[in-house]
């Protein structure tokens, strides 16, 4: 594996941490633009709690390109898929009705 | 409960929150759904040509200043490519074109075939001017469908969270769910006569991919990244439910494109799945074969 590039930054209050062991990729947490105007005006008895639009909040990742193209490719970089928590559970019988709202398919 | 939904991106989005079901909430969650649909597709839509990914494509090789909203979502598909070693990788736009998906037609226009792998690890960001810049390498281009819908799921899920609410955001199937009390959700494995699968979650994502939605006459919309081709796989339908909608559509992908190989590297990563065919059905880790069959 060729070595990283690192990409000089100036962000303020930047958090730079390498993620993934090998790969070139540096994590710099930003201030995020938070879009959080979504309140729309009503009476005392119909308000209800506005709504915030959702944030850029992930951690942003500035990362050099790489033109190794040869470099095997491996999901053993560190980053993984997280499986769903311990309380998930399978039902027999449901009695919810699937519909759209609440069905996966493919897209 | 309210459920608000939208049509478009040729499929359904269902925002539903347990939440009482007045107007003046019906409004605030369909101006959220409407606002970020709308902003996704400015950002990321292979069909705008006005949009920050159009722009990016349409200068592969140079740096372009992007917003940091592009940066989230494209961010969200590297990391897809990161987690599956580059099997879910958005440099395929143009291999997905050659594919023939082209246009949202039901009839794609059929394009030169000409395949092309991933180029995931060529992608570069940096800070930009304004905001950030972004790199392709020349004569690729993006395509951050595969995951764009999940993170929509999360980030609206998120969303609405944060403001009390349980939720279940639905975008076209990658669904996550956000709850104290069990959500149940279904995970339909398209097939005649094979029952869906219910599932109640609290904090997770299930999302399904499959071959059988976005297939013309030449091929289909999940492209392999190691051949530049439509993957050549057994499955229909692979649902998984993990952490986030993201990493659920992205190990859902990925689970296609393997074929056989789908359900040990599902197994080998402690993921719940299934894996149908019209002539099998497996399940992994936790997923139980009884309700699958």
């Amino acid at each position: 594996m060729s070595n990283p590039r690192i990409i000089a930054t100036t962000a303020s209050a930047a958090l730079i941490a390498a993620v993934g062991a090998g790969a070139a990729v540096y994590a710099v947490e930003i201030a995020t633009s938070t879009n959080d105007t979504s309140a729309v005006s009503g009476t005392e008895a119909q308000q209800a709690p506005a709504l915030q639009q959702g944030q850029d909040d992930s951690t942003t990742v500035y990362r050099a390109p790489s033109d190794d193209d040869d470099e095997a490719d491996d999901d053993d970089s560190g980053q993984q898929i997280n499986p769903a928590p311990a309380d998930t559970q399978w039902q027999q019988n449901s009695t919810t009705p699937k519909g759209p709202a609440n069905t996966s398919k493919s897209s | 409960m309210i459920s608000v939904s939208l049509q478009t991106w040729k499929t359904d989005l269902v925002l539903s929150a347990r939440a009482p079901a007045t107007p003046r909430m019906e409004t605030v969650l369909r101006q959220l759904l409407t606002d970020e649909v709308q902003r996704l597709d400015a950002l990321a839509s292979r069909f705008r040509p006005d949009s920050e990914l159009s722009t990016v494509n349409s200068r592969a090789g140079h740096w372009v200043e992007v917003s940091w909203g592009f940066v989230a979502v494209l961010s969200a598909c590297l990391s897809a490519a990161e987690r599956t070693g580059g099997l879910v990788d958005p440099t395929l736009g143009t291999a997905i074109k050659a594919a023939g998906y082209d246009e949202w037609a039901d009839q794609p226009t059929l394009t030169a075939a000409s395949a092309q792998r991933g180029h995931w690890r060529g992608v570069g960001i940096r800070p930009g001017r304004h905001e950030a810049q972004v790199v392709i390498p020349a004569g690729t281009a993006l395509d951050l469908g595969s995951v764009a819908k999940a993170w929509l799921a999360d980030r609206l899920a998120h969303a609405v969270a944060r403001s009390g609410y349980e939720v279940c955001a639905n975008m076209g199937g990658d669904i996550r769910v956000i709850a104290q009390a069990p959500w149940t959700v279904w995970a339909d494995p398209e097939l005649p006569g094979v029952p869906a699968a219910a599932i109640t979650l609290t904090d997770a994502g299930l999302a399904t991919s499959g071959t059988g939605r976005r297939r013309w006459s030449t091929g289909h919309h999940i492209i392999d990244a190691r051949t530049g081709r439509p993957a050549a796989t057994p499955w229909h339908t692979v649902s998984v439910v993990a952490a986030s909608a993201a990493e659920a559509n992205t190990a859902a992908t990925a689970g296609v494109i393997l074929g056989g190989e789908g359900p040990g590297w599902m197994t080998a990563k402690g993921l719940d799945a299934r894996f149908s065919s019209p002539t099998d059905t497996i399940t992994t880790h936790r997923w139980p074969q009884e309700v699958a069959a």
